[in-house]
């Protein structure tokens, strides 16, 4: 039997964000599991947006929650660096979202007014604005936009990062201050016990732990239902291609379309619900391709080499769930989309909410009780 | 122009002369390449081991994996980006390296 003060059962960007935050926050001897699923790996498989920019249209509160992690994101890139001496590759130099045709440059500006209108009444700024196709395309002197191309939705103020060096550099800095990560162990069994602790067995290994975190993807459903608690999500692919390293020209990612450090283009952005099945297909890359092609030509002459698919996980409003199990206050269950966005805010924010100390009475408005009319 | 034509041209040599060679116009230069290999091979066999120089690191790059893998060994053949490794010479095909872009020491 091994003992922590809390076990987290995810080791992916959004359980390692958290953990690293529960160290942070003083909470003692913090365990991370991983079980390394070949099968889904949401962490591996993302495009690795920053982006609060029209997430959480028609969703005033999930706008808000990822406006205040864009602003907490080049803080906490700048302290992960220093700590874990990774270079996460973060480019914070805007965002934008394309738009075929003035009635979709139209209806962007509309969505962010309304956008804009909820966050500032909340207090928090939200710096987007409409770009005519002029000045989009000054915006990147070295690409040629397509003709189809009306203009754009852009902020100066969201990135992108590698997700795979975010997610070493995290795991790193976490192991630094002492955090136990456990690789290749996956949960079988949750045992809630009388005296207020509880027991996780793994294969090989049973913990007793004080509080418990459930952030396995869509492993956490299974884990969360066997304690009598439904959790609201469903899996939804995403595939996405790459290029060959070709000479950097494109110094800010579209929604889309987005090439990083080391000149590699990536497009992608395709939703599809086949349950847990990640291959690719030829009509989602064929759909992708003529999509980039049709915002950059030039896209069309390079080498693709590489396509893959992998499995988000998604839940009926598009927003996060951060829920305590109900009956069981020291069992928190975090399942979401976006953790390469809201990384910041599971550190700084969630972590202590787990904790119990709770600073920021927003966490409330994603219980996963939301769904239960 | 970076210069490509390297000292340890030993590594890569073929144990025999090629029975058929097909010649070639490599960065504007005639040159025979062995017939029944790889472009990315006979370059090598010859003692051309820079493959390209990367657009984004600005580095001279070789054929990696030789398997269709690695795309190091890009080149412009016959006007295409192609993967040097899998493409087969023929006479009087038209071969960029992409040499003198922006070398090392650019």
């Amino acid at each position: 039997m091994q003992t922590a003060d809390v076990l987290v059962i995810g080791g992916g960007i959004t359980g390692s964000t958290t953990a690293l935050g529960l160290m942070l926050k003083g909470a003692g001897k913090v365990v991370l599991l991983d079980e390394q699923l070949k099968s889904q790996r949401l962490s591996r498989g993302n495009f690795g947006l920053t982006w609060f920019m029209c997430k959480g249209a028609g969703y005033p509160g999930y706008s808000l929650w990822c406006r205040k992690a864009a602003k907490a994101w080049p803080e906490f890139a700048e302290k992960l660096e220093g700590e874990s001496k990774y270079n996460i590759e973060l480019d914070w130099t805007g965002g934008a979202v394309h738009a075929f045709g003035q009635d979709e440059l139209d209806g962007f500006a509309k969505s962010i007014k309304t956008i804009r209108e909820g966050c500032e009444s909340e207090g928090i700024d939200y710096p987007v604005e409409i770009l005519d196709r002029q000045q989009f395309a000054d915006l990147m002197p070295k690409m040629t936009l397509g003709e189809d191309v009306a203009g754009a939705m852009f902020t100066k103020e969201q990135g992108h990062v590698n997700p795979l060096k975010l997610l070493g550099a995290v795991r790193s800095w976490f192991q630094k201050l002492g955090g136990v990560y456990n690789g290749a162990e996956g949960a079988k069994e949750i045992i809630p016990q009388s005296n207020g602790t509880v027991l996780v067995k793994t294969a090989t290994e049973t913990y007793e732990c004080k509080k418990l975190v459930i952030a396995a993807g869509h492993g956490s459903a299974r884990l969360t239902a066997a304690l009598g608690e439904k959790l609201n999500i469903y899996p939804q692919r995403g595939q996405l291609m790459v290029t060959a390293r070709c000479e950097r020209k494109l110094d800010f990612p579209l929604l889309s379309v987005r090439q990083t450090q080391d000149g590699t283009y990536m497009i992608g952005l395709s939703t599809e619900n086949t349950a847990l099945d990640a291959r690719v297909t030829a009509d989602a890359m064929k759909s992708q391709a003529a999509n980039a092609v049709r915002i950059f030509p030039e896209l069309a002459n390079l080498n693709w080499v590489r396509a893959w698919g992998a499995i988000r996980v998604m839940t009926p409003d598009g927003g996060p769930i951060y829920s305590k199990i109900p009956g069981h206050d020291n069992i928190s269950v975090l399942a979401l989309h976006s953790g390469v966005s809201l990384a910041p805010l599971h550190t700084e924010v969630i972590a202590p909410w787990i904790l119990g100390n709770t600073t920021d009475n927003q966490v409330s408005d994603f219980s996963n009780g939301r769904f239960n009319a | 122009m970076l210069k490509h034509s390297t000292t340890s041209t030993a590594e890569f040599k073929q144990d025999q002369a090629p029975a058929e060679t097909v010649s070639v116009l490599l960065d504007g230069e005639k040159v025979d390449l062995p017939k029944g290999i790889s472009i990315a091979a006979g370059l090598l066999s010859i003692g051309e081991i820079i493959s390209r120089i990367s657009p984004s690191a600005h580095k001279p790059r070789s054929p990696h994996c030789l398997m269709g893998v690695c795309y190091e060994c890009l080149m412009e053949i016959d006007g295409v980006e192609r993967q040097a490794c899998m493409t087969d010479p023929e006479e009087g095909m038209v071969i960029n390296r992409h040499l003198d872009s922006k070398g090392e020491d650019a």
